[in-house]
């Protein structure tokens, strides 16, 4: 994977990696780490090979359908907890920058799968077009499209938000 | 009308710089003398930059979850500025190189330290202040294979303790995460 790691920590550094994924699909850390694990399971039923360069976007791929297929234990966190601390904003510009971002989190949860997965490796996980399309196993101009979607959704959710 | 249609057909790449140089001319052009347009890539550029705030939310979920499950505290909404200066005042750094097989725990101090192996790629460290959940965030590129990992922990010591080639970029309080280069 990368030079100078240790197996054993290119591993556990993927492994954390992966929980960040899933933490953007299931928005709750117990959940994402069951899923990792699962994930990490199903690789070596399949005897997946941890040093071929398709382990990596196996990785994402297998834990991205588990986010989709997943039977909720816990529930989503609240983000109003976690949002990054305002900086200069009256509490009620802080109130809408968190109304902000869970209506895009619920906009994201309601996209069809590809879409919501594209859209999350694209611009929340910042990954390139090249390496989605690797992780989700399709072109990248069907990436493209996925991600093009999932954008006028989010602005459609965003402009009615706005006018609100 | 015909180039507002362009702007719409062209939003995906403009957003991504995939854009030649004639093409975001044209498209620039438009959405400085149209105000719809304008106002569709204010709300492009908006929902983009709180995409990135939902992926700084996850990352801290997925990082401060494990603490959090050790010893529960109640999170506060935001820094308050009083501990925001406290961090920028009282906390300095000292990091030693140490090798992958310490063990990870609370320092001397009950703080608990989250560390990470340092990787050819930036990665993020946190140091948890007991008290009011605080966190600062270090980030440390490095790919020289002789580092494994960094402890940080607070400590009145100044600065100079550092090893030469580390240099600690002072920030402000809800500013991004303070920097460390390895240069
Ligand atoms: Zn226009």
């Amino acid at each position: 994977m990368r030079s100078g790691l240790s197996a054993d920590a290119a591993l556990e550094d993927l492994r954390r990696r992966l929980v960040r994924y899933a933490v953007k699909l299931v928005w709750n850390r117990a959940d994402a780490e069951e899923i990792v694990q699962e994930a990490f399971k199903i690789a070596a039923s399949k005897q997946q090979r941890v040093t071929d360069a398709s382990f990596g976007p196996w990785m994402f791929r297998t834990t991205g359908n588990l986010c989709m297929n997943l039977r909720r234990k816990h529930k989503s966190e609240s983000l109003s907890d976690w949002v990054d601390p305002p900086h200069g904003q009256t509490p009620f510009e802080a109130a809408s920058a968190v109304e902000r971002i869970e209506t895009l989190r619920s906009c994201i949860a309601a996209l069809p799968n590809q879409q919501r997965i594209a859209l999350t490796l694209r611009w929340i996980e910042q990954f390139d077009y090249k390496d989605v399309a690797i992780v989700m196993d399709l072109s990248e101009s069907a990436v493209r499209a996925h991600v093009h979607q999932a954008r006028r959704q989010l602005a459609i959710a965003m402009r009615r938000l706005d006018d609100a | 009308m015909h180039e507002c249609e362009y702007v719409k057909a062209h939003i995906d790449r403009w957003l991504d710089g995939e854009l030649e140089a004639a093409e975001s001319g044209r498209f620039e052009s438009h959405i400085a003398a149209c105000s719809s347009c304008a106002t569709l890539i204010e709300l492009e550029r908006s929902i983009s930059a709180d995409l990135v705030s939902l992926d700084g939310v996850a990352n801290r979920i997925a990082h401060e979850g494990a603490i959090a499950e050790q010893a529960p505290r109640r999170r506060r909404r935001a820094w308050p500025a009083a501990a925001a200066i406290v961090l920028l005042v009282g906390v300095g750094f000292l990091a030693t190189w140490l090798t992958n097989d310490t063990p990870a725990g609370p320092d001397g101090n009950g703080r608990d330290i989250v560390r990470k192996p340092v990787v050819a790629d930036p990665i993020q460290l946190s140091i948890l202040l007991p008290d009011d959940d605080s966190r600062l965030s270090v980030r440390i590129p490095s790919d020289d294979p002789q580092v494994k990992i960094i402890w940080l922990f607070e400590t009145t010591q100044a600065r100079s303790n550092l090893p030469a080639d580390i240099d600690v970029e002072n920030v402000g309080p809800g500013d991004a995460a303070p920097t460390m280069n390895r240069s």
